[in-house]
């Protein structure tokens, strides 16, 4: 599972950096690279940190930072 | 204790002190990020001319070098559970060894910063650059030595399938330094 994990997370870091040289609106590019950040954020909580099998408690904490920085970051780019 | 922590399927990885130090060293970088993100929004034209001069690959590089090694502990961690001291080790090195290719290519960028003049005094947008990027730059130094101890005591077979928190809190501070990079890297190198 863990070398899964790994080669999406390596593709997802090539398709940022694609993501943020197209011709999108820079409202869409902001909004998919947030997005993945976000997505990439918790697969290496959940599954490198290996807190998806941890008490609730730790996970919506790690879940909350990365939601509001990542929410916040979004409102100041956009 | 250790045995009892271990074998539970909801047990914290590793030692709790370190998860209390990861989420003030979150906390700090969470502030940073958004300081950024804010100082941005109100020198827009700045942060793009000097986002401009930031060498993109290199950024893309560093986050899979990190992402790499992060994996290669997630690896050791896995080795030692089923009482692989030695393999346990050997992905730590080969963490250390990605870990070591960040440091170069960081080096390599900043020598080229500093050497096209640019440098904490140019601007906002650098001021923010170089703080954000070398605090960073010291928690990889710091992770590394960390990784280095765990991986010459794994080695020694000091830890076991009874006995691993060590390796996990070392592989937790190790994960939370290519965590924070994941974010950093679209924030100052990628998104205008």
């Amino acid at each position: 599972m863990s070398t899964f994990i790994w080669i999406v997370l390596m593709l997802l870091t090539i398709l940022t950096l694609f993501v943020g040289e197209t011709e999108l609106t820079r409202k869409h590019i902001i909004l998919i690279i947030l997005g993945v950040t976000f997505f990439k954020v918790q697969m290496i909580v959940d599954y490198f940190m290996g807190l998806r099998k941890v008490r609730w408690g730790w996970q919506v904490a790690m879940f909350s930072w990365s939601f509001l920085i990542i929410s916040l970051i979004g409102f100041a780019f956009l | 204790m250790d045995l009892n922590m271990n074998t539970s399927r909801h047990h914290l990885p590793g030692d709790l002190a370190i998860w209390i130090f990861i989420f003030a060293e979150l906390s700090v970088f969470g502030i940073l990020f958004l300081a950024f993100a804010f100082a941005r929004k109100y020198n827009l034209e700045m942060f793009n001319e000097g986002q401009l001069v930031l060498v993109k690959t290199y950024g893309a590089l560093n986050t899979l070098v990190l992402i790499t090694s992060s994996y290669f502990v997630v690896n050791a961690v896995n080795a030692i559970k089923s009482n692989l001291s030695k393999y346990c080790s050997r992905w730590l090195f080969a963490a250390l060894f990605t870990g070591s290719i960040f440091i170069i290519i960081k080096l390599i960028e900043y020598k080229e910063k500093f050497a096209a003049g640019y440098d904490l005094d140019t601007n906002v947008f650098f001021m923010f650059y170089f703080i954000l990027t070398f605090f960073h730059f010291m928690h990889v130094i710091l992770g590394m030595i960390i990784l280095t101890v765990v991986a010459i005591k794994a080695h020694k077979g000091e830890y076991s399938s009874q006995n691993y928190t060590g390796v996990e809190t070392g592989a937790s501070y190790w994960h939370m330094v290519d965590l924070v990079w994941v974010i950093l890297f679209p924030l100052v190198y990628v998104m205008r």
